[in-house]
């Protein structure tokens, strides 16, 4: 694989690089709601009691994260267009200049909504589909019929022009679907993107973690596709590179991200559970800048991360400190299921250069 | 081709952020992103739909106090370069 500053240049890469230096939420994901018309296992959403955002506080944190230089805004759930003013919001953030995506499970998504969302020139939308055969996808959502309409929405996405990704969650239960599920996906002229990382649910429940595949399943599916994954691409740093590594910040959260869930509580990430703020009780620009769980986090970089620096398995790591403070309570510390991955891809690697070496 | 009579419109299949000193401007159509320096950003934000190239022109030579002739030529080069990349519309 080419290594990547053998590439010039791009412009958006030079966007992103600002971002990143003065801490601009470049990319935000936006929780609209936590209501779903299906209840899978692993989901990863706690509802709360709260009232949602109503429609005029969502436009209205809409333009605060434009203010704040918000370039791309992702709508999600739950399922987003469980929510009737789905598309008044999303009007408002083109309206706006944003760039949409949305993530769905598109049972919702009909001829008429795929045709609104084409107005909208959505980039991407993300569908989750579990399996190759109704039966079986319809069991994780727990809603007959599931299945059919999922692939109704996509063909009536595509049918409009639309980009649509699929996206599994690769489990125990459908790993030996996963060559049918990508071909499905061909077939309706998606890609596929599998997630290998069942996450532990918002309070802290690590019963998802029960359908996590095994190790040896991760290594055969890293070895499967281990040109499409980025830890590929880390894989080529070399030894100077490494020491570099450790002045870099591990990840964008709370710099060029943050997440907002249906109640105005304000994330670094979607994935790391600690509130920076709410945007009813302050603006998120002051949230943005004056948090001082945000600030702290701005400030961490590589060295800090107590055990991770020195490991071997550092280039093949793709550590989420979200993952870290949830599921082994410490945002600096090891993470479980990031050390099995990392693990997990660097034998494959290592595999992968002894026939090398052979051939 | 664009003349000093021609109305300018951004295109709708647009997301812009121009939080930063240069204008991105991404184009939606085909997912190509451009930045626009200083100059160009201004007469970014002076497009409306309504207003010709010739309004424009004058808004800069007032703005940057720049010669106009030469002026004239960037411009029109910069908002043909705009056109045939999507970026704009012209009527």
């Amino acid at each position: 694989m080419e290594h990547p500053d053998t590439h010039p240049p791009r412009i958006i890469d030079s966007l992103i690089d600002l971002s990143l230096e003065r801490a601009v939420p470049l990319r935000v994901i936006f929780e609209i709601t936590y209501r779903c018309n299906a209840a899978c296992d692993f989901c990863y959403v706690v509802p709360g009691r709260e009232p949602e955002l109503t429609t005029d506080e969502c436009c209205a944190l809409v333009d605060a994260l434009k203010a704040e230089g918000c370039l791309f805004l992702t709508l999600t759930g739950g399922e987003p267009l469980v929510r009737g003013d789905f598309f008044e919001i999303a009007a408002h953030a083109r309206a706006a200049g944003m760039a949409l995506e949305v993530k769905t499970n598109a049972t919702l998504i009909g001829r008429e909504a795929a045709a609104r969302l084409r107005e909208l020139s959505v980039m991407n939308v993300d569908v989750s589909l579990h399996a190759s055969t109704a039966a079986a996808h319809d069991a994780v959502l727990r809603v007959p019929g599931a299945w059919q309409k999922a692939l109704d929405g996509i063909r009536a996405m595509k049918a409009e022009g639309l980009t649509v990704t699929v996206k599994c969650p690769l489990t125990r239960d459908n790993f030996e679907d996963r060559d049918a599920v990508r071909a499905l996906a061909t077939s309706l002229g998606c890609d596929c993107v599998f997630d290998l990382t069942l996450s532990a649910k918002q309070d802290g429940d690590l019963s998802p973690h029960g359908g996590r595949i095994t190790r040896e399943r991760l290594e055969q599916f890293i070895a499967e596709n281990e040109d499409d994954y980025f830890a590929s691409v880390i894989s080529c740093i070399g030894a100077s590179e490494r020491a570099e590594l450790r002045e870099q910040r591990p990840c964008s959260a709370g710099i060029s991200t943050c997440s907002i869930n249906p109640y105005g509580d304000v994330f670094p990430c979607v994935q790391l559970c600690c509130i920076i703020g709410n945007t009813r009780r302050s603006p998120f620009g002051e949230i943005w800048r004056d948090s001082p769980a945000v600030k702290k986090l701005r400030g961490v970089r590589f060295a800090d991360l107590k055990d991770c620096n020195a490991c071997p398995n550092v280039v093949h790591c793709l550590r989420c400190p979200g993952l870290a403070l949830l599921e082994d309570g410490d945002l600096l510390g090891r993470s479980t299921e990031a050390c099995r991955q990392a693990e997990a891809y660097r034998r494959v690697h290592e595999q992968h250069e002894r026939l090398g070496a052979v051939s | 081709m664009i003349s000093l009579e021609t109305r300018i419109a951004k295109s709708p299949d647009l997301a812009v952020q121009d939080h930063f000193e240069e204008t991105f401007v991404l184009n939606l159509s085909d997912m190509t992103v451009h930045c626009l320096g200083d100059i160009e950003s201004g007469i970014w934000s002076f497009i409306d739909g309504g207003r010709t190239a010739g309004s424009i022109l004058d808004w800069v030579c007032e703005e940057y106090d720049v010669e106009r002739e030469r002026a004239k030529r960037d411009i029109l080069e910069f908002l043909t370069d705009l056109s045939e990349k999507g970026l704009v519309s012209v009527a």
